[in-house]
């Protein structure tokens, strides 16, 4: 099982070149990294997302996701953004409608938003969209954790 | 100059006069076309009903009433000509939209061209939603940008203020390099928009030909839990120069 520990580790020396780098046109494949922890902050992020009309107005940090049900590649399970006012938009993409938002803290349950398996999801980490736009703009830090996000696992090879 | 493009006050039905204590007496038209160019409810309900707000007469009614991506209640207002710039207010209540969150999306307001660029008809569009946590309310805004995300470069204002749930919201959308919309929300000073949103819209060659109220666009979760609770609009108003304030 190398491939998904060469994955971590490839994120994690890129992650620091590619902050902010996580936009609607440049967004990072979040299932890259199996049963792990991301860290940062959205500050310097993608702002005015549109999301089909359920603005993102906040600086935003974009990632996608391939969707994989429990008992196919791997499992799904439950994913939280902690940070104040940091809140995760799921949508097809940054021009469609959300498929569900989640407040901060609160655990998602992937499997319960209707996914289609083999389908690429975007998630939008961002700040509670029911506040004001100030200046400077509102943003922090944040970190999202989860269990057993979907993974797709394209091959793999024992040695 | 005050170029009023369409005043369709009195929930739209040329009712303009009615002295406020005739209100309740009132009869609304059941038909809402014209004074509108059109009345589109597929999967939705349109209608007009006593009173209306701010002293008028009737307000119109509209609500989606089918789980259908169709699904829409609104009026259109074919007035306008290649507008190169437009105003419009309008009221609008929401509070029938209970527990709304940002999955809960729905259009209320557009202003379209007839000559769309990459796919993109509407040169504003306004939307209502809410938070993730379903705690608040949001007025998204929209403006066509070759810039922006989709076409659109976008914003949004919390819905707040107004009086007994009705807020009054007003745009100003201009055609330019440095063009864009304009929103005031419950506020009345022309000096002082809520919101500046400045897109350059030279790539579309048209300007506004139609506007647009009512409920359209209702996302798959607007759809399954704010089915048939009306959300309530009045007092219409569209000109291409004179701020119209209150």
């Amino acid at each position: 099982m190398k491939r998904p520990v060469l994955s971590v580790l490839a994120f994690s020396m890129l992650a620091p070149a590619l902050a902010y780098a996580q936009t609607c046109a440049s967004p990072i494949a979040l299932d890259q990294i199996p049963n792990g922890t991301l860290s940062g902050t959205t500050c310097g992020g993608q702002a005015g997302i549109p999301l089909g009309g359920a603005v993102a107005p906040h600086p935003s940090l974009v990632y996608t996701f391939r969707y994989n049900p429990a008992g196919a590649n791997g499992a799904a399970g439950a994913l939280t953004a902690v940070g104040a006012e940091r809140e995760i938009v799921i949508a097809d993409n940054c021009t469609s409608p959300p498929i569900g938002g989640f407040a901060p803290g609160v655990p998602v349950n992937i499997e319960s938003l209707g996914l289609t398996a083999g389908n690429t999801y975007t998630l939008v980490i961002t700040s509670d969209s029911g506040l004001a736009v100030t200046d400077p703009p509102r943003c922090g830090p944040f970190t999202i954790n989860w269990v057993t996000l979907p993974v797709s696992l394209q091959n793999f090879s024992v040695e | 100059m005050n170029m009023k493009i369409k005043t369709l006050s009195l929930s739209l039905l040329g009712l303009v006069g009615f002295a406020a204590g005739s209100v309740m007496a009132q009869t609304c038209p059941t038909s809402l076309t014209p004074p509108w160019s059109a009345a589109v409810s597929s999967g939705g309900s349109l209608s007009s009903a006593a009173p209306g707000y701010a002293s008028t007469a009737c307000k119109l009614n509209a609500a989606i009433t089918g789980n259908l991506g169709s699904a829409s209640a609104f009026v259109r207002d074919d007035t306008p000509a290649n507008e190169q710039r437009y105003r419009a207010q309008f009221l609008i209540n929401v509070d029938n939209l209970t527990g709304q969150t940002t999955a809960h999306l729905v259009r209320v307001f557009a202003a379209t061209t007839d000559a769309p660029n990459a796919g993109v008809s509407e040169l504003v569009k306004l939307t209502v939603y809410g938070n993730v946590a379903g705690t608040s309310k949001s007025l998204g805004i929209l403006t066509a940008s070759s810039t922006g995300t989709g076409g659109f470069a976008a914003t949004n204002i919390p819905l707040t203020g107004g009086t007994a749930g009705v807020h009054r919201i007003e745009i100003d959308w201009t055609k330019g390099a440095s063009g864009g919309v304009k929103v005031w929300l419950n506020n009345t000073t022309e000096a002082s928009p809520n919101v500046t949103l400045t897109a350059n819209n030279t790539a579309w060659t048209g300007g506004v030909d139609s506007g647009v109220l009512g409920l359209a666009q209702a996302s798959p979760g607007f759809r399954s839990v704010q089915t048939g609770r009306v959300v309530y609009f009045d007092q219409f108003d569209s000109r291409r120069q004179t701020f119209i304030g209150n």
